[in-house]
């Protein structure tokens, strides 16, 4: 078991760093558009789609975490899990949807 | 609000210097920014909350990326955990509405206070070993980096980590900070938890715990996304070199000064608030 945890542990690094990466990337490019373009609703786009990015890092992990205790028929961390995406996901859609 | 090249230069260098004190001492960068946007730009304390929250996710994202292959991170605990901090961070977003702006830098004074006062306590203390023959559910075991011995520990008092979790995630949302200073203490003297596993942990948490805080501030149109964007590339590129140097850095003078930055800042801040 805790080689699998292991995995898990580093495909969860993976993640986060790819997010932080991409979401940094992202965001660079929006502040340097918002000097060259200020107020352009492309620039605005970009921005919103970084801070989108940044906002699903930690919410990525936490579903690959729950599709992994799924796997592995840990039913107390996959109800963990699923509270937390449920939360997370109110907040998404109130934030971005409403 | 416009943001001015220089104001964002300013804000990338104050997200830099959160992100590597942050990621060398073990705490959340958003006691800085908190006080920079708000006493230097000008921001109001909800507005800079919300800036703040950006970073404190970029800053947990970036740093368990690294811790994350060290087996430091403890994960179930963390998972278990997160249901009370991202429950705190969704209260504190709905009550952040409305408490006065007043009593949130009240608030923030006392509670930068206290960390001020927690980071002159060196944490260099020597860590019981226990037995390894069963760590229950939650417990684990990790290897000291620095003396290579194997450490075991079950986790204990579950109820008092849940309680303290979700009113970390509570004041998270509120002050736009990650709340670390609120669990890793708690876990490591009252639940059992070795100092650097509750450190990493609190951290890995802290991405959840801010984010379901930063997505209330950004449905009420509270976080500025330009002004977000030169935070969290600075605290990204200052955690980045915080979490190289954090290992072989002299901490002792570091702890100071941050205790100096931080007890001004809290003074200002309650200067403000009870003018």
């Amino acid at each position: 078991m805790s080689g699998d945890l292991r995995t898990l542990e580093r495909v969860v690094g993976r993640v986060l760093a790819i997010g932080t990466m991409t979401s940094g990337t992202v965001l660079l490019v929006g502040l340097l558009a918002s000097f060259v373009w200020p107020g352009h609703p492309v620039t605005s786009r970009i921005l919103t789609a970084g801070i989108l990015i940044l906002f699903l890092t930690p919410a990525v992990r936490v579903a690959i975490s729950f599709g992994d205790y799924i796997l592995e028929r840990e039913w107390w961390f996959v109800l963990w899990t699923g509270i937390v995406l449920v939360l997370l996901a109110s907040g998404f859609i109130a934030a971005f949807a409403l | 609000m416009l943001v001015t090249p220089v104001l964002a230069a300013a804000t990338i260098v104050t997200g830099a210097v959160a992100g590597l004190l942050g990621a060398m001492l073990g705490i959340g960068g958003g006691v800085f920014l908190v006080p920079f946007l708000v006493l230097v730009v000008g921001l109001p304390f909800k507005a800079a909350a919300g800036v703040s929250l950006a970073a404190v996710i970029a800053t947990s994202s970036s740093v368990s990326a690294t811790t994350a292959g060290r087996h430091l991170i403890n994960l179930r605990l963390g998972m278990a955990l997160e249901v009370a901090t991202a429950a705190g961070g969704l209260a504190g977003g709905l009550t952040a509405q409305w408490l006065a702006p007043r009593t949130l830098e009240l608030m923030f004074g006392v509670i930068a206070t206290i960390v001020a006062a927690s980071v002159l306590q060196s944490s260099g203390k020597e860590e019981k070993r226990s037995d390894c023959e069963d760590v229950g559910t939650l417990g684990g075991r990790y290897t000291d980096p620095t003396t290579g011995l194997v450490h075991c520990y079950r986790v204990i008092r579950l109820p008092v980590a849940l309680t303290t979790s979700f009113i970390a995630g509570n004041v998270s949302t509120l002050l736009g900070l990650g709340g670390g200073i609120i669990k890793v203490p708690v876990l490591a003297t009252l639940c059992g938890v070795p100092m650097r596993v509750a450190a990493a942990t609190s951290a890995f948490m802290i991405g959840v715990t801010a984010t379901s805080g930063a997505l209330i501030y950004y449905g009420h149109g509270d976080l500025a996304p330009t002004l977000a964007a030169a935070a969290i590339i600075g605290t990204q590129a200052g955690s980045g070199v915080g979490l190289r140097l954090g290992a072989r850095a002299e901490t002792a003078w570091l702890r100071r000064l941050l205790a100096g930055v931080l007890g001004f800042v809290a003074a200002m801040m309650l200067i403000r608030a009870l003018r």
